[in-house]
């Protein structure tokens, strides 16, 4: 049931030659399932672009293996693979109408007339633009050009949609509507969606699963919450989401957890795979700032105490970055509604309790 | 449009344009009305005018009346000729220019920002010499015991020296050489700008890439295109010194017509200056008809 729609093998790219060369790409490999809404995210220049771009057929390779629905496809041009693609900044025909430009695709492939007109106007009720077949792009404000060119895309029914960095383009209320109906229209059309972002939010809320990559070579490969709750490496803990990467010394280990000195506090931690560590192993703890809990100093306690540095309001939540006894800080985020601490200020004495279920134990 | 900005030259604006109005008015336009009042005026023997209108010039230009003046008046052709043949040079010599130039600009415009000023340098470079100098060595090359032909001889591809002197093709060769950059800046411009995604969109829904540079390349730098055909044909059409040295009495141009009429004492000046009238008349025409175009251009597309 679950075909692959692209398979990527030992890709590796290079920008020139010689000495000078810039690798690109270093041995990237994975699978993209067809019917997928599948994320490269990554920071500029990690290398997602250029991958989209092979897939595309804008760019060589210099080693590895492309395969479409088992197909190897590296000799094909661009205008001979069933793979669409919509640009970063649309690349709309200007000297063309709405229409023209829908149907650009199909004119190209030598379809009817007429098949070529009910599939423009399918694709211009899909994205809501019917009433602007007639215009120019230079007429269309940019969430609509965004979805002129979506519909190009989509016109000649590719088996594979490319999207490079679609959104970047929009402003923040429009980039969230357009997320919403992109996902919507890849449910409607059940094709594969390979999309090509650097903003980690966009990548969790919009993807199946998600490729994160990072100078030039893949971090991580998961659904949404595989690439959140259980990252594997430092990079994709710190990229994705927001967190305390803290070092620590791990003193006991057994096979099922660890037992982490981390400012004075012994942390009893679940491991999946004791074989990855040793004792007395410097070690990385990701502390996302939900899973650790802010309250006003109360003497009896045992918990982390700690100094307020700075208090931030971010509307539905507060966030306050606290300074440990022996000099570690803490960046812990609560609730605005669920919480007394909105009270709390800079200086004052406060108590932390970290969620250990939550700490995910990164190797160097 | 925009604003007129309102900042410390506000005051003294209008005073800070009149070098452009001075130009504009004393080195364009006065020239171009001497020229009108001298096409109506009587043609003194040595060169100059006498102060008294008269219709002659054109009429001479147009009309013929037999050599003594006596004879029915009957369409003069010699010029129109001339004329026409000066069109039609022109014409040939914009469109070679555009089909050398064409691939040239594209390869520079395509070439990485920072070797791209070094190419158009290098087209640049021949004319820090003077047009004159430029023509004359053009004839030493195509003569018919000049390189050019010496060369296909030793090779063997011809066994008789190709005649090209005082043709249509010499003439060709010259108004080509002379005007290239003119074609080929305007159109590097134009591509250089060209968002070549635009392309790659093209390709990536199927097109050919013929068919990307017809139906998607060439609308998106007609502008460029144009303007390189108006720099080119306009001076060709009025052109001298190629076809003076290169194409002799038999493609004589409406340039050299004009030239003849004002150099030495053998000149019309009413005459030269009707002759310039009528060709300047011609080429407004032209664009006029280029500007309207461009009007019903854009309002089709609605801007």
């Amino acid at each position: 049931m679950n075909q692959i729609a692209i398979r990527i093998s030992g890709m590796t790219k290079y920008y020139g030659t010689g000495p000078d060369a810039v690798r690109a790409l270093h041995d990237v490999s994975f699978e993209i399932r067809n019917n997928e809404f599948f994320t490269l995210l990554g920071p500029s220049g990690c290398g997602k672009t250029t991958l989209l771009r092979i897939i595309g057929g804008f760019e060589e390779y210099s080693e590895g293996k492309l395969e479409l629905f088992d197909e190897e496809i590296q000799d094909l041009p661009p205008n001979r693979r069933p793979v669409n693609t919509v640009f970063q900044h649309y690349a709309l025909f200007p000297h063309l109408s709405i229409r023209d430009n829908v149907g650009f695709g199909l004119k190209m492939l030598g379809k009817p007339d007429s098949e070529i007109h009910r599939q423009t106007n399918k694709m211009l009720d899909l994205v809501r633009l019917s009433e602007y077949a007639d215009r120019r792009p230079s007429q269309l404000s940019g969430g609509q050009k965004q979805r002129v060119a979506l519909a190009r895309a989509l016109a000649p029914e590719p088996k594979v949609l490319l999207l490079d960095e679609p959104l970047s383009a929009l402003d923040l209320k429009l980039r969230q509507s357009m997320r919403h109906e992109l996902k919507q229209i890849r449910e409607q059309l059940g094709i594969t969606f390979i999309f090509v972002t650097h903003d980690q939010e966009e990548a969790l809320i919009m993807s199946d699963r998600i490729a994160v990559m990072s100078h030039g070579s893949l971090q991580q490969v998961g659904t949404p919450e595989e690439i959140y709750n259980h990252p594997e490496n430092r990079f994709v803990a710190d990229f994705v989401g927001e967190t305390n990467l803290v070092q620590g010394v791990i003193r006991e280990l057994c096979s099922d957890a660890a037992c982490v000195e981390y400012a004075d506090q012994e942390l009893s931690l679940a491991i999946q795979n004791e074989n990855l560590f040793a004792t007395e192993q410097q070690v990385h703890l990701s502390i996302r700032p939900e899973h650790i809990n802010i309250k006003p100093m109360s003497s009896e306690s045992s918990n982390l105490p700690a100094l307020i540095k700075e208090k931030t309001f971010l509307g539905t939540d507060i966030q306050f970055l606290c300074r440990l006894k022996g000099g570690n800080e803490l960046t812990t985020r609560v609730q605005t509604t669920t919480t007394d601490c909105a009270t709390l200020l800079p200086g004052d004495s406060v108590e932390l309790t970290i969620d250990t279920k939550k700490i995910v134990l990164l190797g160097d | 449009m925009s604003n007129p900005p309102h900042g410390v030259f506000a005051p003294i604006r209008h005073w800070l344009l009149l070098p452009s109005w001075l130009t504009i008015g004393f080195l364009m336009v006065s020239p171009v009305l001497i020229m009108l009042v001298y096409s109506f005026l009587t043609k003194e023997f040595r060169g100059g005018v006498i102060w008294e209108f008269t219709f002659a010039a054109y009429d001479q230009f147009f009309i013929d009346r037999g050599l003594f003046g006596d004879e029915p008046p009957q369409i003069e052709w010699t010029y129109i000729n001339i004329f026409w043949r000066s069109t039609w040079q022109a014409g040939l010599a914009t469109l070679l220019c555009l089909f050398i130039g064409f691939p040239t600009a594209y390869y520079i415009a395509t070439r990485p920002a920072s070797t791209r000023n070094i190419w158009v340098f290098l087209i640049t470079i021949p004319y820090w010499v003077n047009l004159l100098i430029r023509t004359v060595s053009m004839k030493f090359l195509i003569r018919d015991n000049g390189p050019i032909n010496a060369w296909l001889l030793q090779t063997g591809l011809i066994t008789e020296p190709i005649s090209l002197i005082n043709t249509p093709i010499a003439v060709q060769l010259g108004l080509f050489y002379s005007y290239l950059p003119f074609m080929v800046l305007p159109l590097y411009a134009a591509i250089e700008r060209f968002d070549f995604s635009l392309s790659e969109a093209a390709a990536d829904l199927y097109a050919h890439r013929w068919y990307t540079l017809w139906h998607i390349i060439i609308p998106n730098i007609k502008a460029g295109i144009i303007a390189g055909c108006i720099l080119v044909f306009i001076p060709s059409l009025g052109a001298f010194l190629a076809p003076d040295l290169l194409g002799g009495a038999k493609n004589f141009m409406i340039g050299s017509l004009i030239e003849e009429q004002f150099k030495g004492t053998a000149g019309n000046w009413p005459f030269g200056a009707a002759a310039s009238m009528i060709l300047l008349t011609a080429v407004l025409l032209v664009m006029m008809l280029h500007a309207r175009n461009q009007k019903i251009d854009a309002a089709h597309q609605g801007h």
